[in-house]
């Protein structure tokens, strides 16, 4: 979202909105007060010294006679002032510090390391108070002692942040072309750790100016005739029984100001970390999907697993819903193994986390059916969803490191499966779990199951993971990318298991994979998703010859093989996919699809059984009979109405 | 001419009893013009020889050459220049794309800024973008735009060789033929020196003109790419030709004799002799007579040509994995 909107979004919130009011007040404050009450401030009034609150005075007067309240509206400018040239003074030493490492050699950048890491175990206040004895009494020691307090902090910050920018290719990029460090440092680091170094001084503004407000309240600030909130305060407290008002007005005035500076950092925090109100329609009730068409098949056949029909994901955006799955429906037998691919985005991970219920909030999926072993996923209690998972439903992801507790045993993390969901005691449980260790071939079982996850290599992990699912003896495994982070030959041996899984224990497979040449290798069954849709659903035995999606052919086409014709460049689908938000009225492939017609472009095919148990949504399928003059066909159909009795191509 | 030569390298990191020895004493020579494939499993050191090359790892021992000058030496000329795996994090997402790559352009080639800004404009159109779009930031570019402005930049640098570490293993096969048409296009074009990395045979074969089989280390297999993928003889260079998912191969059949389920080796504790040995389904594990290859490492013979670091390389001929038919 562009910058703009978000700060737009931002001001509209509550937080935001407050932030930027007193803000403004005091900005105003302090340009404007001393030119609109310089003159009552200073009218020493002999005769009315001391007063209480009065219409003439709303806070009472001074030792002086002269307007509390206006002396208060006139130290805003003071008051901010020092607390925005203190916080000046520290980020711009804390920064210097800071990136200093970077650039400097190997000895000295320690040492200033070290310096600032004795530096920030030092308590602030303690540091400026020492500082604030150094440089003096007095407004510009004050200044001093509050900025450098503030330094270590602000430098352990930038050290953290630069850090985690070293690490990146693009520095790597820019140092092994020669640009020097402190170019690197100035053009490539700082740029991107200035976002949250402005945030965070913003905050310490607000403590700057308590931390202010403390030194003279203390007499060790700010000194007559020049005032600031702190002094105020001070010497209002001395009579505080007498006149409460003249010590609660700047009292106030150092509350409003602080929170201002706090809410302004905490607003721009939200902006610059992303945690932006998604707009107004969020608080409002998802519009519900149209009403649901009775299913097709209004019972689910025997032997099926998982029977999904017109599944829909859909998630909030500033610019509305948008549906990352589009209708899906499909089958999975007992037993069967079930390959989806598809590109980034096209809905294939989705599809499987909204199978099993995982699918987090805002997130909202909808189903003309979702049902899993009979039972219906979409109405049941959250307490059976949860005991499915782990039980008849077993889910392999990409990085099996994340699935895991890094802090317990693996084995002990298996046998609680068995445990919670199976009332086994904890040493049957854990028997089990080096059994099914065993199972998945993870070598000398019983000593690996005593080890911490991170002490397994990545397929190991993968097998572990695999094997956890497995300690319930699962219907179904669901695996999401399960060997995208592995090496070929690890690929290999996970896919293997799999298949021995499959055939042992009878539990169908769903592999979601990129890589079409895994899935055709490893599934019976392929479904080719796009665009959030499945656009073919054919057996894998059929893919190289049958296929007869123009996408699924192409996908096949541009996958280079170990037979690949070198002479020739590779193929290219072009185009990109289109993002979610932005699916065009036909088909989502029309624009990259060499074969689109205007009947593509105006109207979305519909997934239909071309041939058994081969399913295909296009309108202008690849190798049918009807190829070549489905295009007149179409284009002679009415605009508004491409009827699907132009589908003749192989649609029964 | 640049011929980029690595003799003897190694790069260890860390201390004495806790380093790591990413690279150990490699050898290899990427003759002037052409394209060498490296390919090994992670961990395997492929991508540490690379950054070696380019300064960004520290090298122990041995030397890296170009034309016989150690690289070290060129740091001011920048002959060597690396496209990254990552196309989201091998860009500055707050500096447009433009300056990026002006950025690499050495200092004094061009007077003016114009100059400097056309010049720009002439690489992005060689990688097939709109010159008109250097204004933009990396944000608004998709990935498979972004690897050719990673290409641009190298290219600004008026390089002799470019080394590309996993150039396209971040993006969607639909894209993945436009970079690497690009890349060979332009490599060739150029008369461009090339390391192309990639755990992919197929794309690796597509591209390169000689292919080098890394394995913890070291260089297992080494010689012109129809040679090595048609006649592998290393059993590591088999075990990954196998694990290739192609449209004619069988993933699931099963070899019975190869010990499978082996974990793949810590590379702070190698194993004695060849490193390879406990994977190996022509070694002690199932030839137990076979005692040497605990023993004593294998060299990879300096000949050039075909050459495999194996004791047994010429015995493994003709063997091929038993068909396995799958239960459906």
């Amino acid at each position: 979202m562009p910058t703009r909107l978000k700060w737009l979004s931002i001001v509209r919130s509550p937080v935001g909105a407050t932030a930027t009011v007193l803000v403004l007040i005091v900005a105003l404050l302090a340009i404007f007060a001393p030119l609109l009450w310089g003159a009552q401030a200073e009218a020493i009034d002999t005769a009315g010294t001391q007063q209480g609150p009065s219409a003439e005075h709303l806070l009472g007067t001074d030792a002086l006679g002269r307007d509390v309240l206006a002396r208060v509206l006139i130290a805003t400018q003071l008051s901010v002032a020092l607390a925005v040239i203190a916080v000046v003074i520290g980020v711009t030493v804390g920064t210097l510090l800071g990136t200093a490492p970077s650039v400097l050699p190997r000895w000295a950048a320690r040492l200033v390391v070290g310096i600032v890491n004795i530096a920030v175990a030092f308590p602030g206040l303690l540091l400026a108070l020492f500082l604030a004895a150094v440089f003096g009494v007095g407004a510009t020691g004050a200044v001093f002692a509050i900025g450098l307090a503030m330094a270590p902090s602000f430098a352990r910050l930038t050290q953290t942040m630069s850090a985690a920018i070293a690490g990146r290719d693009f520095i790597s990029a820019a140092r092994a072309a020669g640009v020097s460090r402190l170019r690197v440092l100035i053009r490539h680091v700082l740029p991107n750790i200035a976002e949250p170094l402005i945030v965070n001084a913003t905050v310490a503004a607000g403590g700057a100016l308590l931390a202010f407000a403390g030194l003279s309240f203390l007499g060790i600030g700010v000194q007559v005739p020049a005032y600031d909130w702190g002094k105020l305060l001070s010497e209002g407290l001395n009579r505080i029984y007498i006149n409460p008002a003249a010590a609660f007005g700047p009292a106030v005035a150092v509350v409003v100001a602080g929170l201002a500076f706090n809410l302004l950092g905490e607003t721009a925090a939200s902006v610059a970390g992303g945690r932006v109100a998604t707009g107004r329609w969020t608080l409002s009730p998802l519009p519900q999907p149209a009403t649901r068409t009775a299913p097709a098949f209004p019972n689910v056949s025997v032997g099926t697993i998982l029977s999904i029909e017109n599944l829909r994901v859909s998630y909030p955006t500033p610019n509305g819903l948008v549906h990352p799955v589009r209708g899906v429906s499909f089958e999975v037998r007992e037993g069967e193994a079930l390959g989806v691919v598809g590109e980034s985005g096209s809905g294939k991970s989705l599809t499987a986390l909204a199978a099993s219920r995982l699918i987090e909030p805002p997130g909202v999926v909808d189903a003309d059916r979702l049902e899993f072993n009979g039972i219906q996923m979409l109405t049941a209690p959250e307490k059976t969803i949860r005991g499915l998972l782990g039980t008849s439903l077993a889910m392999v992801f990409q990085d099996p490191m994340t699935s895991f507790n890094p802090t317990r045993r693996i084995g002990s993390q298996l046998a609680e499966a068995a445990q919670e969901h199976q009332g086994m005691s904890k040493k049957d449980a854990m028997k089990r779990a080096v059994k099914q260790l065993q199972a998945v071939r993870v070598p000398a079982a019983t000593r690996r199951a005593e080890q911490y996850p991170h002490e397994f290599s990545g397929g190991m992990r993968q097998r572990a993971m695999i094997a956890m699912g497995l300690m319930n003896s699962p219907k179904l495994i669901i695996a999401d990318e399960p060997t995208t982070a592995l090496d070929v030959t690890v690929q290999r041996q996970v896919l293997r298991l799999l298949e021995r899984v499959r055939t042992d224990t009878n539990a169908a497979i769903l592999l979601i994979s990129h890589d079409i040449a895994v899935v055709s290798q490893s599934c019976e069954r392929v479904l080719v998703m796009y665009a959030g849709r499945v656009v073919e659903d054919l057996p894998t035995a059929e893919l190289y010859t049958g296929a007869r999606h123009p996408y699924t052919r192409a996908l096949l086409e541009v996958v280079p093989d170990l037979d690949t014709d070198r002479e020739q460049p590779l193929g290219v689908i072009p185009g990109r996919p289109p993002a979610p938000g932005e699916v065009p009225l036909g088909c989502a492939f029309a624009a990259r699809c060499p074969l689109a017609t205007v009947q593509c472009r105006e109207s979305d095919p519909e997934l239909e059984t071309h041939r058994g148990k081969h399913r295909v949504a296009c309108w202008n399928p690849v190798g049918g009979d009807t190829r070549v003059t489905l295009p007149e066909l179409s284009t002679a159909a009415p605009r508004t109405e491409a009827a699907p009795v132009a589908t003749v191509g192989g649609a029964q | 001419m640049s011929e980029l030569r690595f003799d003897h390298v190694s790069v260890r990191y860390g201390s004495r009893s806790t380093g790591l020895t990413a690279v150990d004493d490699v050898s290899l020579t990427i003759p002037s013009g052409s394209v060498v494939g490296l390919v090994g499993e992670s961990g395997s050191g492929k991508s540490t020889l690379a950054r070696a090359a380019i300064g960004l790892a520290p090298v122990t021992g041995g030397a890296i050459t170009l034309d016989g000058v150690d690289v070290a030496k060129l740091r001011r000329r920048h002959p060597i220049q690396m496209v990254f795996q990552d196309p989201f994090s091998s860009l500055d997402p707050r500096m447009a794309i433009g300056e990026s790559i002006a950025e690499m352009i050495p200092r004094g080639t061009f007077s003016s800024a114009a100059a400097k800004r056309a010049e720009v404009g002439r690489l992005l159109k060689l990688v097939n973008l709109d010159p008109d779009r250097a204004g933009s930031l990396p944000g608004a570019l998709s990935g498979g735009q972004r690897q050719r402005i990673g290409l641009a930049r190298a290219l600004a640098a008026r390089p002799e060789v470019i080394i590309a570490d996993e150039i396209t293993s971040a993006l969607d096969v639909s894209v993945q033929g436009s970079v690497l048409n690009l890349v060979r296009n332009v490599c060739a074009e150029l008369e461009l020196t090339m390391l192309f990395i990639s755990h992919n045979l197929s794309v690796v074969r597509y591209l390169s003109d000689y292919i080098a089989v890394m394995y913890l280390g070291h260089i297992v297999e080494l010689g012109p790419v129809d040679e090595v993928l048609n006649n592998a003889k290393h059993p590591y260079t088999r075990e990954l030709l196998a694990s290739v998912p192609t449209r004619n191969g069988n993933l699931l059949a099963v070899d019975p004799a190869a010990p499978m389920d082996v974990e793949p080796a810590d590379p702070h504790h190698p194993p004695s002799g060849c490193r390879f040995n406990p994977r190996c389904p022509i070694g002690p594990l199932v030839h137990p007579e076979r005692q040497i290859c605990v023993q004593s490492a294998p060299q990879l013979p300096t000949t050039p040509g075909h050459a495999t670091a194996c004791h047994f390389a010429d015995l493994t001929r003709g063997r091929v994995p038993q068909p396995f038919e799958p239960s459906w």
